[in-house]
């Protein structure tokens, strides 16, 4: 029955760079069978994606290859373009982590559909675009007829995706490789794409490489796992062995730092040993009936249309305490953080700050408090200015706010700060391009507390590292928090990393509060459909119960934020109300658990 | 515990693999992108002698740019008589002219440059980083410039000020401004979208601070690149301008200047138009190698990143 599709053997992979030979990949072997899931997990850099371009012939020029690789029998390494070209999207197909960027902009989806069975099944014209057709309807594609029209532009990342998968599957290959298919995409998408290509890999017995790092995608999707490390697999084995059983110290490791979400409530996370200052009380940050509005333009004539990014958003928040804001892209939670530090001018509502307000406030003034609210960004190589030495960024806050102090005495204070957040001291003239993003984000939290603030808002700051990063770096922040009683905001689209570093956290819905509680109860006892949603499209990082779990899927895409219609999505009961600009209201359902009016969840389902 | 020691183990790693491979900031990986550029390197070597003879080399020689040799008139080229260049039809020798004149082109160039720098970063920067009406406003004004004719405009202030060279070359700095103003404004609208702008005014700056703290520093890039191909620009316009008569004017010369008296007499005296236009060639070529090859060592950055 089984059927070997690929075997790697002694595969090297090495580029050519100005500081010399880099071994990217070093001498791996495997194999992948007919209709068989297989997980490559590893952190950046491991080399899991440069093994199946070299697969794909896709290694860029200054790369060299060496082994084999064996596809039903062809060595593909050894093989003439041409001959690979006949191979490469036909028998074997490769979707990538970013769908806008792997369509062409200026062709039409079903143009570029027919292209692929143009050149290797020679169809065309009505033939052709049938099959596409077919294959966007698999690909559960909303209105298939009207997209094949349509430009990528005009179509959501995860319908992209969809595509790019429908496009891979054209000419039904044997093997489909999935680098990091679902990381750019909410989680709502994804648990749906992985839906697809779970029932792709069943109904058509495609093989699936699935590269990834997130151990909840593997558990969820893969039926054997292989762990990548400095380009050698360190461990290789079915799912139950490399989760339940892990031998090798790399894996446990790995493991050990995924956040391992728990929805009972039952296992507290690691943020409840960090006690709450109560004396702070509510007047310590609240923000009430928030809304930044932008205008886009619509063309000449048109009136600009507004988009609400944040609309009528309130909370408080403690000192000493986190507030997590969780949402999918385009909620707002970005937008929010910045309304509340006066970054972008909010439209209306108030934010204030120990009593006092912090909007419609002199800049002078404003310049004052700044000194207390600091933020830590996402990219922590673009939050750092290239031009200068790691030194001279964490200290420039100081020549701001204390600016009395001398040189020595500023360099004494980024010493002691360094040293705090893990940095050697050496490297005090290192550029951030020298550094690796962990250090880097590390330099951009010394920079954030350098002047004791009593807020630190974190905005994705945790997101684009790897996990073992991540959990250091969430470590390094509640160890700050402890020691300094510093309060976070901590935005984050990724639910477990909330999970883990919450006392209390805030659900956004296309700039609204669609629920806010604690963290135990939040997972525990979802109230709002939305939040249900979200619960349970997580992957857990951990098969047994990942795939027992039901998933709670909701009609229709996420709305456009300038959509009147979407304010009631959660509520279609109400929706001859919308033109007088009718608005959920939140409602205190258990004490401190707020929850957005919503219809019942049942009239919301996909049935 | 194992795991918490393999943490600290990669913490570890990464600080030793950045030991062996770092220690470089962006100028001076730029820098050994040139260096090993051929052409760039050679004309960088070519253009060194040039500005070093223009510099020194009139000391060096015996006669003055503006002295006659009685005893030889319009001598060609000769070892013998130590004119290697030749002389005029004044007896002049046309080495010390030529070095004089490399002189005094380099030197216009340097002045209109810096002229057109400091204009262009600035303003650009601050269109640029404010935006809205005033960006408009500014950038409106930039076009109109645009489209005056140079012509037009040098010999205008060459009516209000008088014929003084340095003034009029300042003045040529002061409308090549505008294109470096334009590319000046671009990068700082794609600078200003960057996380650390935004890092900085979280810090609490202030829009001056930002704009040359922050943003100035990052334009080094473009703005090495396109003065170093400004300059050969401004020597050619300094060319045309006296060879119109509007430049430099007898007994002090230029580049532009001695070709054009040797192009009056170039059937009976070749060696008048041939030695400055060979000097000028030269520069004019080196420095676009130089600047090419500048380009190539910051566009590579800016791929790898």
């Amino acid at each position: 029955m089984s059927q070997r599709i690929l075997t790697v053997s002694d595969l090297t992979v090495s580029f050519d760079t100005d500081d010399g030979v880099v071994q990217a990949v070093r001498g791996i072997n495997g194999y992948l069978d007919r209709g068989e899931c297989l997980g490559i997990v590893g952190e950046s850099g491991s080399g899991k994606s440069q093994t199946f371009l070299a697969a794909m012939g896709l290694t860029s020029s200054n790369g060299h290859t060496n082994g084999k690789i064996e596809f039903k029998g062809q060595d593909l390494l050894s093989l003439k373009k041409s001959e690979l070209n006949k191979i490469r999207g036909d028998k074997m197909s490769m979707i990538f982590q970013d769908p806008l960027t792997s369509l062409t902009s200026h062709l039409p989806i079903g143009k570029q559909m027919q292209e692929v069975l143009r050149t290797h099944r020679n169809i065309g014209g009505r033939e052709a675009m049938a099959i596409c057709l077919d294959w966007l309807e698999r690909v559960q594609m909303p209105e298939a007829k009207r997209r094949l029209k349509q430009y990528p532009h005009e179509l959501s990342g995860g319908m992209r995706q969809r595509i790019m998968i429908a496009m891979a599957m054209l000419c039904e290959p044997d093997l489909l490789i999935a680098d990091e298919p679902t990381t750019a995409l909410d989680v709502t998408i994804q648990a749906e794409i992985l839906d697809i290509m779970d029932n792709l890999r069943r109904e058509q017995g495609t093989a699936i490489a699935l590269i990834t790092h997130d151990m909840g995608v593997v558990a969820r999707m893969c039926d054997r796992i292989q762990v990548m490390r400095h380009g050698e697999y360190v461990e290789e084995g079915s799912v139950e062995d490399i989760f339940y059983n892990p031998q090798h110290e790399y894996t446990n490791m790995l493991l050990d730092s995924v956040p391992h979400i728990d929805v009972t409530g039952a296992k507290p996370s690691k943020v409840s040993k960090v006690a709450i200052y109560e004396d702070g009380g509510r007047d310590f940050l609240r923000a009430e009936d928030l809304r930044v509005e932008f205008k886009v333009a619509r063309g000449m004539f048109a009136k600009p249309a507004i988009l609400r990014a944040v609309d009528g958003v309130s909370f408080d928040l403690q000192a000493g305490e986190t507030l997590g804001i969780v949402g999918e892209s385009g909620s707002g939670k970005s937008t929010l953080a910045r309304a509340v530090l006066q970054l972008i001018p909010p439209t209306s509502g108030t934010v204030s700050w120990l009593g006092s307000p912090l909007n419609n406030i002199q800049k002078d003034e404003l310049k004052a408090k700044r000194r207390d609210l600091q933020i830590v960004f996402q990219d922590p190589l673009a939050s750092l200015d290239p031009s200068k030495p790691i030194g001279a960024s964490i200290m420039e806050p100081l020549t701001v706010f204390e600016s009395q102090l001398s040189k020595a005495e500023m360099r004494e204070r980024v010493n002691e700060v360094m040293l705090r957040v893990g940095l050697n001291a050496s490297f005090i003239n290192r550029y951030p391009h020298e550094l690796s993003g962990g250090q880097n984000q590390r330099v951009g939290i010394a920079r954030a507390i350098i002047t004791k603030p009593k807020l630190v808002i974190c905005d994705e700051a945790v997101s684009a590292l790897d996990v073992s990063i991540q959990s250091q770096i969430i470590d390094l922040l509640m160890d700050l928090q402890k020691e300094f009683g510093l309060s976070f905001i901590f935005i984050s689209h990724d639910l477990s990393v909330v999970w883990e570093i919450s006392h209390r956290i805030l659900v956004l819905y296309l700039g609204t509060v669609v629920e806010l509680t604690d963290t135990s109860s939040l997972f525990s006892n979802p109230q709002h459909p939305y939040t249900q949603q979200l619960i349970s499209s997580v992957p857990l990082p951990d098969p047994k119960i990942e795939r027992k779990r039901q998933r709670i899927k909701l009609v229709g895409e996420m709305s456009s934020p300038m959509d009147p219609a979407a304010r009631l999505r959660f509520l279609p009961s109400k929706m001859h109300l919308m033109k007088d600009g009718y608005i959920p209201k939140l409602e205190e359902r258990f004490p401190g658990h707020f929850v957005a009016e919503h219809d019942d969840i049942s009239e919301l389902l996909i049935s | 515990m194992s795991i918490r020691s393999l943490k600290e183990n990669i913490v570890e790693d990464t600080f030793t693999a950045d030991k062996e491979t770092g220690g470089r900031s962006l100028m001076q990986s730029a820098a050994l992108r040139f260096y090993r550029n051929k052409a760039a390197m050679l004309s960088l070597i070519i253009l060194c002698l040039l500005i070093l003879s223009a510099i020194f080399g009139p000391y060096l020689i015996p006669f003055g740019y503006e002295d006659p040799d009685w005893a030889a008139f319009r001598s060609p080229p000769s070892w013998d008589s130590g004119h290697y260049f030749g002389t005029d039809q004044n007896g002049r020798d046309l080495l010390a002219r030529t070095l004089y004149g490399t002189r005094i082109s380099l030197l216009v160039a340097l002045v209109a440059t810096v002229v057109s720098v400091v204009i262009g970063v600035s303003y650009g920067a601050v269109a640029g980083y404010i935006g809205g009406s005033i960006d408009q406003a500014m950038m409106r004004f930039v076009d109109i410039m645009y489209a005056l004719p140079y012509i037009l405009f040098v010999i205008l202030l060459m009516v209000i000020f008088g014929r003084n060279v340095f003034l009029l070359f300042a003045a040529i700095g002061a409308l090549e401004w505008l294109t470096m103003a334009r590319i000046v404004r671009g990068q700082t609208l794609s600078i200003k979208e960057r996380e650390f702008i935004e890092a900085a005014r979280a810090t609490g700056l202030s829009t001056s601070a930002i704009i040359f703290k922050h943003i100035v520093p990052n334009l080094t890039g473009p703005v090495v690149i396109y003065a170093a191909l400004t300059i050969p620009e401004i020597i050619a316009t300094e060319s045309f301008l006296s060879y119109l008569g509007f430049g430099v004017q007898e007994p002090l010369t230029s580049l532009g200047t001695l070709i054009a008296d040797g192009a009056g007499v170039m059937e009976v005296l070749p060696w008048l138009l041939f030695f400055p236009a060979g000097v000028l060639v030269t520069l004019l070529i080196s420095l676009l190698f130089v600047g090419d090859g500048l380009r190539d060592a910051f566009d590579a950055k800016e791929l790898k990143r």
